[in-house]
């Protein structure tokens, strides 16, 4: 499939560098000549020029393209390129949108299929929407939901001090969910039963939503409510996510800290009913006057990776519970993680799962993105599938990937080696990227 | 300032004065009372200077300055002009008097220098019910909706509406105006017609809806509504007031949408409601066992008494002056809130209240966090620091305008209670106070300086204050070069 690209920025290398490596044509085009020559050590073609003109998206041969993703820097351009795109032909065209005005802001939604956009991608809002949901599930690293919220996936590292250190997973005897991932020492494993679980290890678990309790006893991170949250950066995350958190009607007390007295202004006024302060958060007096014991959360957004990962480290020094940092760069995650921060929302991850979602062909109804490339995908099990009809300890299914879940009529089932999937039926695997060609090939429509 | 463009407007206004003198006149060739030719003399004179004023002004550029010294000279004219016929005719002494009688009227205060009201002729009772119910929703106002083009209106209804922020209803300010004008005064005829049902004369059903609808307070009758004796009445008229205590634009809001939602968001409505309520029920209890027998009389007396004074109407239907002391302290206390902004009431207003609370726990807020961003809010929404500040600001002088008005009343011997209950009773236009000037006396023992002290205060808070207090600054006047027309 070919794909154009417009924009080598962040998002757009990380997108070329996923799609070629599935194996697309991807063509990127970009006006900066060095943001391209580092984007053409990957195996894709580059266009120098404006990605909106219709001449310079000619020379990418646009009429081929089955998928156009906009992701410049600047809204109008992204639009207008789709728009242009769409006059060729192309199937769908994909715009990244920051500014409210365009998008969740406006709910006409409707106009902006008019104007040729297939999928409006807005960075900010679905950064906001992940710290949204890492704050109703206390203390994982990542949440995700499938099958209409019915199951999640959620990721808790191990304590020291936990009881299910030294055990292996055949022991724990699980009801209602599955381990179907380790992350230890930053590498992904799928285990198997006999696997004995170690400290700081990162247990990747899926299962029936809210009954989690038995695992998070086991690790060590029982549940907690979350009453007082500090959000750190009055940036468009930070005021996604409050409004995302809607303080009001869940009774949750948000208080926001912004270092730029113009940007704490314009808080101040959209959200009224929350305590604004203009500080500098990742100053330690700033956060202790404002009883840094009282937060049972904190949320780094500021939007500068320095200034999250400082503010992680003193929030952890100063004993808050659970912080969530933004972290802009994929390579500082890891830095992130070793400052304290229990969860590492990367809003570029969330933009590249989102397109990879539409381009890969085959009955992916949603798609979650992790750190080190490994995922969780749900699928509908199209007829035809080999899967399909057999007992899974006799189905051959990759070694990389596990199922965590089948959705049979609304009916959630955590798989045993006898269960069986049938036609029509909803799966959620995971599956380290070694795996994901073989999937999306087993779940292809035929 | 440009004295001509002033003379020039409120030429127009003298103009419209004196023709609504004429109905008065009207009314005693009904009764064929001799009280006519005053109203035609006062008309007269009123349309005369007008004619005067009108030729040697011009109708040239107009800013706000311009609209505090129309309001202010146009009420000032109202006053003098209006209370002529009682002094023309005989019925009061002096000048002074009938200057306080009809301030008192188009202010909606509502309090007298009659010692005795009951045998005046029914053209001067009807006159003084009518200052009231045009002084009650404005009398610039119904001559912007009445006439047909005043190009300074929009600046005028600003100096002239009470609240600290004007919302306009409709795009032009004459629809705006004549909008008001016409719920205000389709609820007049309702009332009208309800009083007549209850067994009132006629006479006495058009004067007591006249002067409850605009919150005035005038009464045909020396013992107010108490000599009527009706639970049906007092009830009605309860409820007339109460509703006269609200905002107008939220009848429009009503009659728009057709939906309460407007008024079930409205804080100012409900804090309105919230005080009323909480004042009857105290009173109530304060007075069950008392001075009044049953629960049901003690209900009925506070429940009328409460909003008569919270929306500075001031009828009464007992001598309160005798309850005890703390429901006569609530009384006070309402007397200085008064009802809702661009409703035809008096005092600081409901909303002044409610951002003054908002205001004060924010600094709270802020004692606790100094590095605190944080806006105060009304109905969910924004409000400017600015307009915090002219709220607090006009508190302030309320305050201190009472202050000074009580310490120059007890120069005149009157005692304390009477002194500040009369001040606070003339700035928030209520009428009655407590003491000598009770519901059961009246302001005709005091000297003229004291009717002409208390004449100016009604004044000032009938126009909130600035518009008349600006007038004393020596800057206000200063000709400014003007704008030339043709840029």
């Amino acid at each position: 499939m070919r794909v154009i690209v417009i924009g080598a920025g962040k998002a757009g290398y990380e997108l070329a560098l996923r799609l070629s490596e599935e194996n697309h044509d991807v063509v990127v085009i970009d006006k900066n000549t060095e943001s391209l020559q580092e984007i053409a050590n990957l195996d894709v073609m580059t266009v120098e020029g404006n990605g909106a003109s219709p001449e310079i998206l000619e020379l990418a041969q646009v009429s081929n393209a089955q998928v156009v993703v906009a992701v410049t820097e600047i809204d109008e351009v992204n639009m207008i390129a789709c728009m242009t795109a769409k006059q060729y032909g192309v199937p769908t065209c994909i715009a990244r949108l920051r500014n409210p005005d365009y998008t969740s802001a406006n709910p006409r939604g409707l106009s902006m299929q008019r104007l040729g956009i297939d999928l409006i991608i807005e960075p900010e809002q679905l950064a906001a929407l992940e710290i949204a949901r890492l704050i109703k599930t206390p203390l994982a690293s990542d949440v995700d939901y499938f099958a209409d919220g019915r199951v999640t996936m959620i990721g808790l590292q191990v304590d020291a001090d936990a009881k299910i250190v030294g055990r292996s997973l055949a022991q724990c005897r699980l009801k209602n969910s599955l381990i179907v991932a380790v992350e230890r020492n930053e590498e992904f494993i799928i285990p198997k039963g006999d696997y004995v679980v170690q400290a700081h290890d990162r247990l990747f678990v899926v299962g029936r939503t809210g009954k989690f309790q038995q695992i998070r006893a086991l690790v060590g991170k029982p549940a907690h409510q979350i009453r007082a949250i500090a959000v750190v950066g009055a940036g468009r995350i930070g005021l996604n996510t409050v409004r995302l958190l809607s303080p009001r009607r869940n009774n949750i007390s948000i208080t926001l800290f912004e270092k730029d007295p113009v940007q704490a202004d314009r808080a101040a006024r959209l959200f009224p009913h929350i305590l604004v302060i203009q500080g500098d958060a990742s100053r330690m007096d700033v956060l202790c006057e404002e009883g840094s014991r009282q937060f049972d959360a904190l949320v780094a957004v500021s939007g500068e990776d320095h200034v999250n990962l400082l503010t992680t480290m003193i929030a952890k020094e100063l004993g808050i519970r659970e912080v969530i940092a933004q972290i802009s760069r994929e390579d500082y995650a890891p830095l992130a993680t070793k400052a304290g921060a229990d969860a590492v929302v990367i809003p570029r991850l969330l933009t590249v799962s989102s397109v990879l979602r539409i381009v890969r062909e085959s009955e992916i109804i949603s798609i979650s993105l992790l750190k080190g490339g490994a995922e969780t995908l749900e699928f509908n099990a199209p007829a035809g599938c080999p899967l399909i009809g057999v007992p899974l300890k006799e189905a051959d299914f990759p070694s990389k990937a596990l199922l965590g879940a089948i959705i049979h009529r609304n009916e959630v089932i955590i798989p045993r080696g006898d269960s069986v999937i049938r036609k029509g039926d909803r799966v959620i695997v995971f599956a380290l990227p070694e795996a994901i060609d073989e999937l999306t090939w087993l779940f292809r429509q035929k | 300032m440009n004295i001509r463009t002033i003379a020039h407007v409120l030429g127009i206004l003298l103009l419209f004065l004196s023709v609504t003198m004429l109905l008065p006149a009207l009314i005693a060739l009904l009764y064929q009372e001799p009280g006519a030719p005053p109203f035609y003399t006062a008309a007269l004179l009123s349309a005369l200077l007008g004619l005067i004023l009108r030729h040697y002004g011009e109708s040239a550029f107009f800013s706000h300055r311009e609209a505090f010294a129309v309001v202010t000279f146009s009420w000032l004219s109202v006053a003098v002009l209006g209370g002529l016929p009682f002094y023309l005719g005989g019925s009061l002494p002096t000048i002074i008097d009938s200057t306080f009688e009809a301030m008192s009227g188009i202010t909606t205060m509502g309090g007298t220098v009659y010692s005795a009201v009951e045998g005046i002729p029914h053209a001067y009772l009807f006159w003084r019910s009518f200052l009231n119910w045009i002084g009650g929703m404005g009398f610039i106002v119904l001559a912007i909706a009445v006439l047909p083009k005043l190009h300074v209106s929009s600046r005028l209804f600003q100096a002239e509406v009470p609240g600290p922020v004007n919302d306009r209803i409709q795009p032009r300010i004459k629809q705006t105006a004549s909008v008001l004008w016409v719920i205000y005064a389709v609820m007049t005829l309702l009332l009208i017609l309800l009083l007549r049902v209850g067994g009132m004369s006629a006479f006495d059903a058009i004067n007591h809806a006249l002067s409850a609808m605009g919150t005035g307070g005038f009464s045909t009758r020396n013992l107010s509504l108490e000599s009527f004796q009706s639970p049906y009445v007092e009830t009605v008229i309860t409820i007339f007031m109460f509703l006269a205590g609200i905002n107008f634009s939220l009848y429009f809001a009503y009659l728009r949408g057709r939906s309460w939602r407007t008024f079930r968001q409205s804080t100012e409505f409900k804090t309105y409601l919230g005080i009323i309520a909480a004042a009857t029920l105290l009173i109530t209890f304060n007075i069950w066992g008392s001075f009044a027998q049953s629960w049901w009389q003690a209900l009925r007396l506070s429940g009328f008494q409460t909003v008569a004074i919270m929306t500075t109407t001031g009828f009464s239907t007992a001598n309160y002056d005798l309850w005890p002391a703390f429901s006569r302290a609530i009384l006070f206390i309402l007397i200085f809130i008064g009802g809702c902004a661009g409703s035809t009431s008096g005092g600081m207003k409901v909303v002044r209240i409610v951002l003054c609370c908002k205001y004060i726990y924010r600094e709270l807020i802020r004692q606790i966090h100094p590095r605190a961003v944080r806006y105060v809010t009304l109905d969910g929404r924004v409000v400017d620091e600015k307009v915090i500040h002219s709220v607090l600001g006009f508190m302030l002088i309320y305050v201190v305008v009472f202050i000074i008005g009580t310490l120059m009343l007890t120069v005149f011997n009157l005692d304390l209670v009477s002194a500040a209950s009369s001040a606070a009773a003339a700035l928030s236009n209520v009428g009655p106070g407590f003491g000598s000037v009770g519901p059961h006396g009246n302001y005709s023992f005091l000297p003229g300086a004291a009717k002409a002290l208390l004449s100016l205060m009604m004044l000032i808070g009938r126009l909130e204050i600035y518009s008349v207090l600006t007038l004393f600054l020596p800057q206000l006047w200063r000709q400014r070069t003007q704008p030339r027309a043709d840029l």
